[in-house]
């Protein structure tokens, strides 16, 4: 499959006056066209934040990118995100890579109705006249299954539930047909029967689009069902990536294993202790030079505290950053 | 209906037909009452001594109400709380304040909860001032043995809210909970707001407590799988009604409210595999405004299994099978229908 997005060895920083804060710390990932690569994490793991960086989102200052490639397209199309200039940015924003966030209420405008706000990116990406463009929100609006659609394109955002409000955030996103699309946590906010109807939608529209969406969540459950590989991230690091299969069958990572035995499950019988990870989230304001999750780790020895694990290759499908090899709990070779 | 206890045994606590309306209020300078939120809608259960009864259920459907209610932090507009035999619905605020002590809440956002400018210690020691139980030496000694209760070091009575972890700080409130050793305690949301790998600490932490102490929980939540790991029953609202109540076994390999089967096909189950053969019931639309709940069964508009029926009366709220609770007009008593 056609690689879309490879990122190297990307680096954010952010300046603050607490001191400085290791948000990114050198993330490498590709993404293929088409499929689903879902960023898993907790509170602080940089997942987010790896993402924003790339869509130029981050607020500079405080915000640095410090270091790292992102190419973007295939052939001579190619380009590397992170040298763009601001307006040549917006211009991939919205129209190459469309966004989704947690919050529509807040990334929506409050004073411009639906239909203006949809209508705007078709308006400016691809040229459309006001009345095509009207006509185009409407359908799009019907695409992502809002019931009058006609009518509903005068409403403004707080006329919406927040079910609805994040369909229109999707109609917004698959505007101009992004061959990517960037969902921070888009069902976290949403109750869990809600939550089912836009996995759903957004399944299908992928499968009719092909367009390839990167998933950001902390929910390894709503993962499971939606996406075809996984990256885990934590403290700024991807400690575990693989395709969703072997991330949960056969997950490498001392900390995946932890958070898959966290997770109470509704399927089993749930009796007995939940296996938790003791300690608290890492301190991003110290720079990393060990592994981050040494203090929290069951199986951390000196290695782990001296340096940073490389990517070890278990397969064509799996990599993990960890000197442990946890079923015979012996160092990798 | 009477007050019959609704399972052998004396409960610690019983709710019956317990209803909280807030008003709508128009109008700024002649303001009148214009229609009323019916957050809680004749609810009744029971709790044993000892047990976790789970209360679950989507935003607005108010479960977070029936808990303030219960404790009377909010008076309920009718209905009746027993606990241990005594009616709070109808005891003032002086009899209630005597009762008080042995009834607390763990709140969600641990950091609203606690005081940004009081010290831990303050903080966890103050019910035991409020209540005249300990001062100097005794009480800086009670608050170090809760917060090593509660897996802290107790020097850290020291301290203030800001220098926490939201799991530490929600140790905070469960040992400022457990101060004046309660016997009921309601847990509304108690880890909504933290991370994966810091709930499993906080619930165990509550399970071990309860082991340890005797406590009886009522945990409120929206997280279908962690209700069903920690209650011994559990019961599922919807628009301010209890919809279906059952032991968590019985609950989740039989449910037979149509609610609750798709409450339960929607919850992600963390594994691949089982995700792409389950076949979901996704329910459309949105949970409708609790101000204006529909006619009938207030579940009928997304129901998948709604008949004519459904729109016309209230379903009452039945004991279908031996402690099993529903309110449906599609489950048979004998045969089940609506099962499947």
């Amino acid at each position: 499959m056609t690689i879309i997005l490879e990122v190297d060895n990307l680096v954010t920083r952010f300046y603050t006056k607490d001191g400085v804060v290791h948000a990114v710390n050198g993330v490498s990932f590709k993404l293929h066209e088409g499929e689903t690569l879902a960023v898993v994490g907790e509170s602080g793991s940089g997942k987010s934040v790896s993402m924003m960086s790339l869509l130029g989102l981050i607020p500079e200052p405080p915000g640095k990118i410090e270091s790292g490639t992102a190419l973007f397209g295939s052939g001579p199309a190619k380009r590397d995100l992170l040298k763009l200039s601001r307006a040549q940015l917006r211009r991939v924003r919205g129209k190459e890579i469309g966004f989704i966030f947690q919050d529509p209420l807040s990334s929506l405008n409050p004073l411009l109705t639906i239909g203006r706000q949809i209508s705007e990116a078709l308006v400016e990406h691809l040229g459309l006249s006001e009345r095509a463009a009207r006509e185009q929100a409407i359908a799009l609006l019907e695409h992502v299954g809002i019931a009058g659609a006609r009518d509903r394109i005068n409403n403004y955002p707080h006329q919406f539930s927040g079910g609805m409000r994040q369909r229109v955030m999707i109609a917004m996103a698959i505007a101009c047909s992004p061959k990517i699309i960037i969902a921070d946590e888009p069902t976290t906010a949403l109750d869990v029967t809600v939550q089912a109807q836009i996995t759903d939608l957004m399944a299908r529209l992928q499968e009719e689009m092909g367009i390839a969406v990167i998933w950001i969540t902390h929910d390894l459950g709503v993962v499971a069902g939606i996406a075809d590989r996984v990256l885990v991230m934590y403290g700024g690091m991807i400690t575990e990536a693989a395709n969703v299969d072997n991330l949960y069958k056969r997950p490498q990572h001392p900390y995946t294993i932890g958070l898959l035995g966290a997770l109470p499950r509704l399927d089993t019988a749930g009796n007995g202790r939940l296996t938790s990870i003791e300690g608290n989230p890492p301190d991003l304001f110290s720079p990393l030079n060990h592994c981050p999750f040494a203090r929290r780790c069951p199986y951390a020895f000196t290695r782990c505290w001296e340096e940073i694990p490389p990517d070890y290759h278990i397969g064509e499908r799996q990599r993990v950053a960890c000197f442990i090899e946890v079923e015979t709990g012996k160092e990798r070779p | 209906m009477t007050a019959k206890p609704l399972l052998s045994g004396r409960p610690l606590l019983s709710v019956r037909h317990l209803k909280k309306y807030f008003p709508i209020v128009r109008g700024v300078v002649i303001s009148r009452t214009v229609g009323a939120v019916k957050a809680v809608d004749d609810v009744s259960f029971d709790i044993q001594p000892g047990e976790t009864l789970g209360l679950v259920g989507e935003s607005g459907c108010g479960k977070s109400t029936t808990g303030r209610t219960v404790l009377q932090l909010y008076r309920p507009t009718s209905g009746d709380v027993f606990f241990n035999g005594q009616n709070l619905a109808q005891m003032d605020d002086r009899a209630l304040r005597d009762l008080r002590p042995q009834m607390q809440m763990i709140f969600q956002d641990s950091y609203a909860a606690l005081n940004p400018r009081h010290s831990v210690g303050k903080i966890i020691g103050e019910p035991l001032v409020v209540h005249n139980k300990a001062s100097g030496q005794t009480l800086r000694h009670r608050v170090a043995e809760l917060l090593e209760l509660v897996g802290l070091n107790p020097d850290y009575a020291r301290r203030f809210p800001h220098e926490f972890s939201g799991g530490q700080r929600q140790r905070i409130g469960i040992a400022r909970a457990l101060a004046l050793n309660p016997t009921f305690v309601i847990c509304d949301e108690p880890i909504s707001a933290l991370d994966v790998s810091i709930q499993a600490q906080v619930v165990n932490l509550l399970q071990d407590l309860q082991a340890q102490l005797g406590l009886t929980y009522l945990f409120i939540a929206h997280d279908l799988s962690m209700v069903r790991h920690i209650s011994n029953r559990v019961a599922v609202m919807y628009l301010g009604k209890i919809m279906e109540l059952a032991s968590r076994q019985e609950l989740f390999s039989r449910p037979l409210h149509p609610y609750t089967q798709s409450l339960m096909s929607a919850v992600p189950i963390p594994d691949p595999e089982q995700e792409r053969q389950r076949q979901r019931i996704i329910l459309t639309g949105d949970v409708p405004s609790p101000a204006n709940p529909p006619q009938g069964c207030v579940f009928h508009t997304r129901c998948p299994l709604a008949e004519e029926i459904c729109r016309r009366e209230v379903p009452t709220y039945r004991e279908v099978q031996p402690g099993h609770f529903a309110a449906c007009h599609l489950i048979d008593e004998q045969s089940s229908k609506a099962e499947r």
